[in-house]
C-alpha cells in the first residue's frame, strides 16, 4: 500500500511534467493549470508518502538512498510551489517539474524496504545534518533548473528586466543553498567528532560535499566581479548541479567510505 | 636612480600584495584545493604501496612517486591551505576596513543619486515601515535595513580562516591509539587511568543492534570506581583523554582435549585447529544464528546486520576422499579420532580509540558557529539605504536587489486603495 502510494507520486509527476510541456508548446492556460495543479497534489502524495514511512519506521526516514532521493524530491517540489506562488511564472513549472520527476525516478529503482537505523545514524544531529541537505540540494537543482530556463530565454530574447529578476533568483536560491551545505557540513563534523573520534576524515562523501561547497562559493564571488556575465553564471549554476548530482549519486555508488550506508 | 628603484621595488611589492589579497588569487587557490580533493577522493588514501600497484597498476607508480596516495598530508596541499589562509588574513584586513566605511559611503551614495518620483510621500514611509525599514537616528527622512549585514562577507572570511587554522591543528595535532579490551580485562592509560571491560553488548536497550561497552574506571591516584557507558556516537570523557567506541570483534572459543593434554583457543578467522593429524579439522567461521529444525537439524543464517544474537561455528573436517562441512552450536562438543572439541559462547572485545582532549575544539565549534551566522548575514541581510523626501526617492544598497527595485519603481502604479 505504502509502495503504491510512492509510485502514484511517480506517475502524478509524470503526468504533470507531460502536461507542463503540452502547455508551452501549444500554449493552453488549461493544460498549465492542471500541470500546476497535479504537481500540489502530488506534492501532498509525497508528504503524506513521507510522513507515512517515518510513522511506520519510527524515525526521520533519511537514512538510506531511496529515502534521502524521496526527501529531495520533496524538498524541490516544496521549492516549486514556493517560487510558483511567489513569483507566478508558469514557465518556472517547466524548469523545476522534469527534475522532481527524475529525482524521484532515482528513487524508484532504490531498494524500498525500512530498516532499523544503524548505530552510527543514531545521533542527535541526524535530522539536522541529513535534512539540510535535502534543502540544500533541492535549492541547487531549483536554481540549476531556472539557470536553464534563463539561457532558454535568452536565446528567445526575452524581456531585460524579467532576465534579471531570474539572475537574482538564481543567487538568492544558491546562496540559500549554499548555507544549508555549510549547516551540512559543520553539523556533520560535530557529529563525526562524537562517532569517529575525528571532525574531518577525508571521506569522499565529505570531500565532495566540500568540492561542491567551493564550487558555489566560486559561483558566488563570481557574481562580485564588476562586469560578470549573467548568462555565464547561468551555465556555471547549470554545470555546477553535475557536482552536486555526484555528490549525491556518483559517491555513494563509486566511492565507498564512511557515508556507505546503502 | 635610487628614488625610481626604490618607487619601482614599492610598486611591485604593492602589486604582489595587492594580488595575495585578491578575489582572483583566491579563486584560484580554490580551483588547485579542488583538484587536490578531486585526487584524494578518487584514489584511496593512505595505504600501502602493495594496494596501488594491485589496484591502480597502470599508474602506481605515478601515485608513489607524486605522494598521491597521501595528498592531504602533502606539502602541495599544505602549502595550498597556506596561503589560502593568507590570502583570507588580507582580504579580511581589507573587508573589515571598507565595510567600518559602508554607512558613510552608502549615504554619500544616496546624496549623489537623482531622486525618484513619488506620488505619495508618506504613503511610501510607511510602507518602507511594513518592509522591516526604520528611520536612521538623526534623520527623519532617511530609511535603513540590515546594516548589520555590512560585517557578513568579512566575518565568513574570519571564521572561514579561523576554521582552517583551528581545524588544521585540532586534526594534525590530535593523538590518539586504538585499544582492544576483551571482556574482563583491564588496561591503564598513560594518564594512569584505569579501564575495565566489564560486558559488551551488541544490541541496546530496546533490543536494535548497537555497540555498547560496559566499563568500570579508575580516575588516577583514586580508588572510587566509576561505571559508565560507552557506546557508539557518545564518547566518554576519562582524564585527559576521550572515548570512543570504535568496533568490536567476536572471537569463538574452543578447548580441545587430546591424549597428550589439551588447549585453549581463540578464533577470530579461518584457520586450522586440528588436533589429531589422521583427522583433520578447520575452523571456517561463525555464522550469527540459526534455528533447530524439527529432524535436529540446523538452518542458519548469514544477516550479521543485527548482531551475533545466537552464534554457530561452521567446520570442515577433512576426510580421506571429501571435506564434510558442520556446524556447532556452543557448548557442544564432538570427538574426531583421539581428540575431543568443545566449543564455548564467543568472547567479544571491543575496539576503543583512547584521544588526547583538543584544547581548541571549541574555538572551532565557536568559528562554526560564527561562520553559519556571517553567511546569513552576507546573503539574508542587504544593508540598504532609502530617503523619502518631497523630491521622490532614493535607493542606495551594498548589493543589487532587482525586485526592491522594481516594486519601488512600481510603487506609484499601486492603487492607493490597495492594502501596503
Amino acid at each position: 500500500m505504502m509502495d503504491a502510494l510512492f509510485f502514484a507520486t511517480l506517475v502524478l509527476f509524470l503526468v504533470a511534467v507531460v502536461l507542463q510541456f503540452m502547455g508551452q508548446a501549444f500554449k493552453k492556460d488549461m493544460l498549465l493549470e492542471a500541470a500546476f495543479t497535479i504537481s500540489l497534489i502530488g506534492t501532498a502524495a509525497l508528504t503524506g508518502y513521507i510522513v507515512w514511512r517515518g510513522i511506520v519506521a519510527q524515525r526521520i526516514p533519511l537514512s538510506n538512498q531511496f529515502e534521502f532521493a524521496t526527501a529531495f524530491a520533496w524538498g524541490i517540489a516544496l521549492l516549486h510551489i514556493f517560487l510558483r506562488r511567489r513569483f507566478k511564472e508558469v514557465a518556472m513549472s517547466t524548469a523545476i517539474l522534469p527534475a522532481i520527476f527524475l529525482v524521484l525516478s532515482y528513487a524508484a529503482l532504490q531498494p524500498r524496504d525500512i530498516r532499523d537505523l544503524m548505530p552510527a545514524l543514531r545521533s542527535a544531529w541526524f535530522g539536522l545534518h541529513i535534512g539540510t541537505a535535502v534543502f540544500s540540494y533541492a535549492a541547487f537543482v531549483g536554481a540549476g533548473s531556472l539557470a536553464v530556463l534563463f539561457l532558454v530565454r535568452e536565446k528567445k530574447g526575452h524581456n531585460l528586466d524579467k532576465q534579471a529578476d531570474l539572475d537574482y533568483l538564481i543567487y538568492r536560491l544558491i546562496a540559500f543553498g549554499f548555507l544549508m551545505l555549510t549547516v551540512v557540513i559543520l553539523s556533520g563534523a560535530i557529529w563525526a567528532e562524537a562517532a569517529w573520534s575525528s571532525f574531518w576524515s577525508w571521506d569522499p562523501k565529505e570531500t565532495w560535499a566540500l568540492i561542491t561547497w567551493i564550487v558555489y562559493a566560486i559561483y558566488l564571488h563570481q557574481r562580485l566581479r564588476a562586469g560578470r556575465s549573467a548568462h555565464a553564471l547561468a551555465w556555471f549554476a547549470v554545470i555546477a548541479v553535475i557536482v552536486v548530482a555526484f555528490t549525491f549519486v556518483g559517491v555513494n555508488t563509486l566511492l565507498p567510505g564512511l557515508h556507505s550506508y546503502g | 636612480m635610487n628614488d625610481i628603484d626604490n618607487q619601482t621595488k614599492k610598486n611591485w611589492m604593492k602589486g604582489v600584495f595587492r594580488y595575495l589579497r585578491s578575489m582572483r588569487f583566491g579563486i584560484l587557490l580554490l580551483v588547485i584545493i579542488i583538484f587536490f580533493s578531486l585526487i584524494g577522493s578518487l584514489i584511496p588514501q593512505g595505504r600501502s604501496v602493495n594496494f596501488y600497484t594491485q589496484n591502480f597498476a597502470p599508474i602506481s607508480d605515478l601515485i608513489v612517486a607524486f605522494g598521491l596516495g597521501e595528498i592531504f598530508t602533502s606539502p602541495l596541499f599544505i602549502g595550498a591551505l597556506a596561503l589560502l589562509c593568507l590570502n583570507l588574513i588580507l582580504c579580511t584586513i581589507a573587508r573589515l576596513r571598507t565595510k567600518s566605511n559602508l554607512l558613510p559611503t552608502l549615504q554619500r551614495r544616496l546624496n549623489q543619486l537623482a531622486a525618484q518620483p513619488v506620488e505619495d510621500q508618506e504613503r511610501l514611509q510607511s510602507w518602507l515601515t511594513r518592509r522591516g525599514f526604520k528611520a536612521m537616528p538623526g534623520s527623519a527622512n532617511t530609511f535603513a535595513r540590515g546594516l548589520a549585514g555590512a560585517w557578513g562577507s568579512a566575518l565568513v572570511h574570519l571564521s572561514f580562516l579561523l576554521i582552517l587554522l583551528v581545524g588544521a591543528y585540532v586534526l594534525y595535532t590530535a593523538q590518539s591509539t586504538d585499544i582492544t579490551i576483551f571482556t574482563g580485562e583491564s588496561q591503564t592509560l598513560p594518564d594512569g587511568s584505569r579501564i575495565t571491560l566489564d560486558r559488551f553488548h551488541t544490541q541496546d536497550e530496546a533490543g536494535r543492534l548497537d555497540y555498547i561497552s560496559d566499563l568500570s574506571v579508575t580516575p588516577p591516584g583514586s580508588t572510587e570506581v566509576q561505571n559508565l557507558r560507552l557506546r557508539v556516537n557518545q564518547p566518554l570523557r576519562v582524564g585527559n583523554y576521550t572515548l570512543y567506541q570504535l568496533s568490536y570483534s567476536l572471537y569463538g572459543r574452543v578447548v580441545i582435549a587430546g591424549p597428550g593434554g589439551s588447549r585453549e583457543m581463540l578464533l577470530e578467522g579461518p584457520r586450522d585447529i586440528t588436533m589429531d593429524i589422521t583427522a583433520p579439522v578447520l575452523y571456517q567461521g561463525l555464522f550469527p544464528d540459526y534455528t533447530t529444525e524439527a529432524d535436529g537439524s540446523y538452518t542458519v543464517s548469514m544477516d550479521a546486520s543485527n548482531g551475533y544474537p545466537n552464534p554457530i561455528y561452521l567446520l570442515d573436517l577433512v576426510q580421506e576422499n571429501s571435506t564434510e562441512t558442520i556446524v556447532v552450536p556452543p557448548g557442544n562438543q564432538f570427538e574426531l579420532g583421539t581428540a575431543i572439541y568443545h566449543f564455548s559462547d564467543p568472547v567479544s572485545s571491543s575496539v576503543i580509540r583512547v584521544k588526547t582532549l583538543a584544547p581548541m575544539l571549541w574555538v572551532l565549534y565557536a568559528a562554526f558557529g560564527l561562520l553559519t551566522l556571517a553567511l546569513y548575514l552576507t546573503f539574508f541581510v542587504v544593508p540598504t539605504l532609502i530617503s523619502v523626501d518631497s523630491h521622490g526617492y532614493r535607493l542606495a544598497s551594498s548589493k543589487t536587489d532587482p525586485m526592491l527595485q522594481r516594486e519601488l519603481a512600481e510603487f506609484n502604479l499601486v492603487s492607493k486603495d490597495e492594502p501596503l
